[in-house]
């Protein structure tokens, strides 16, 4: 009848927190929401698990905010750059879910220098410096990686 | 749809820590908190923790408190001027301070306002446990609120990010942003909110602002609470934070409208 608890956390819990963290901007904040949510799932049970699973994150993030005293900030979700609605950070945080995990399974050295580049914001000369490798293996190994990625 | 992707992907990049959004270890976390542990071990960890935070914190106090230089405003607003003709004004409580000797970088606690002299050699910034803010030339805020850092720019510009990122946000004049504590990058805000600053600007700035903001603001920066016998009016024009005895009649031949303060109900500062 009710899926199991663990398989629930399989399927949804990593596109829960990308959901959460649309609204959070703060990755620790964002899992201490979804843990939240994952025991009040527990303790009620209900009949729809993904859509309860999703309210209930959106609820706490927007109780968050508005606890953050941010009479002068908003409550909507954000990617990057713009505002975004609601719908479309749930339909984003599937895709994105998927993106990690593949970020995931990138052959270790790939991933560390992409994640040098595009998440620390370290140039090439810099990151080719701390690893001891040449340049154009930086450019080459963050290009393979960003075309496995977008696929 | 290419760029929906992009803009996932980028998103996730941002922000992608392997340790965390782990939904196995997540459940066996959920699964251990709700399986109670014995007792006698939980005190047990709780003493080994206690202690540890003890010794960290004495430690940490004392390696601080040799090298430190404190500016702190112990009764009202205090402006101070630095060797290098910053001015620093801090809001009551606040505090900043620097290392060894002054070499243009100031940590923050609290809020404050700046009014740099800019030197492209020698940059200001100013930080916090969270956040650091570079000047490019400027007058501006930074507020550390529960939870997040504010900055707000009133003339020139800031390079705002967060403290352990490269990544920044560039705020020119009239620009907000705020960074949640542990976000990896701020986020700007539509509209920005210039006389968050008056208490160190002694300035009030409206553009169309509709009367109830313009109501809302002056209650906050004098503590007070004010009544308008219509509301449908809005505001243009600078003005100097003055006694609120002077401003109100100006705001009311402005506006055609009457204000009055509510004796009694002061607001909290």
């Amino acid at each position: 009848m009710q899926p199991d608890i663990k398989e629930l956390f399989a399927l949804y819990y990593r596109q829960l927190c990308l959901y959460a963290l649309h609204y959070v901007g703060t990755n620790e904040v964002a899992e201490d929401i979804v843990q939240e949510c994952f025991v009040t799932l527990w303790q009620k049970q209900p009949d729809y698990p993904k859509a309860f699973l999703y309210t209930s994150v959106r609820n706490r993030c927007v109780d968050y905010l508005r606890h953050a005293r941010l009479p002068m900030a908003d409550v909507a979700a954000h990617d990057l750059e713009n505002i975004i609605s609601d719908d479309e950070a749930r339909k984003r945080s599937e895709a994105e879910a998927r993106l990690w995990k593949a970020i995931d399974r990138l052959p270790e050295r790939q991933r560390q220098v992409l994640l040098m580049s595009k998440r620390d914001g370290m140039r090439y000369r810099e990151i080719a410096q701390e690893l001891g490798i040449s340049e154009r293996t930086v450019e080459h190994q963050v290009s393979a990686a960003m075309k496995k990625l977008r696929g | 749809m290419k760029e929906n992707t992009d803009k996932e992907l980028d998103f996730v990049l941002r922000h992608y820590d392997e340790r965390r959004f782990d939904g196995r270890q997540a459940y066996e976390r959920f699964a251990r908190l709700h399986r109670p542990t014995s007792p006698r071990l939980r005190w047990h960890l709780w003493a080994v923790a206690a202690s540890l935070v003890v010794l960290l914190a004495s430690g940490a106090y004392w390696w601080f408190a040799l090298r430190l230089t404190t500016l702190t405003a112990h009764g009202g607003v205090t402006t101070y001027l630095l060797a290098d003709g910053t001015k620093v004004v801090l809001s009551p409580g606040a505090t900043v301070s620097w290392k060894g000797t002054y070499r243009r970088h100031l940590q923050l606690a609290g809020r404050a306002y700046f009014e740099v002299i800019h030197d492209n050699s020698n940059p200001f910034s100013v930080s916090n446990a969270y956040s650091r803010v570079t000047d490019l030339g400027t007058r501006f805020m930074v507020a550390e609120e529960q939870g997040l850092t504010r900055v707000l720019v009133s003339e020139g510009s800031v390079a705002f990010g967060a403290a352990a990122k490269r990544q920044v946000v560039r705020l020119g004049e009239g620009m907000e942003a705020v960074l949640f504590n542990g976000a990896s990058w701020p986020r700007k805000l539509e509209k920005a909110h210039p006389n968050a600053m008056s208490w160190a600007t002694r300035r009030f700035h409206f553009d169309h602002t509709p009367l109830s903001e313009v109501l809302s603001d002056l209650e906050h920066h004098y503590g007070v609470r004010l009544r308008a016998d219509r509301l449908d009016k809005s505001l243009t024009g600078d003005f100097n934070a003055d006694s609120l005895t002077t401003l109100l009649p100006v705001i009311e031949k402005a506006l055609g409208v009457r204000l009055v303060e509510e004796v009694g109900a002061a607001k909290p500062r």
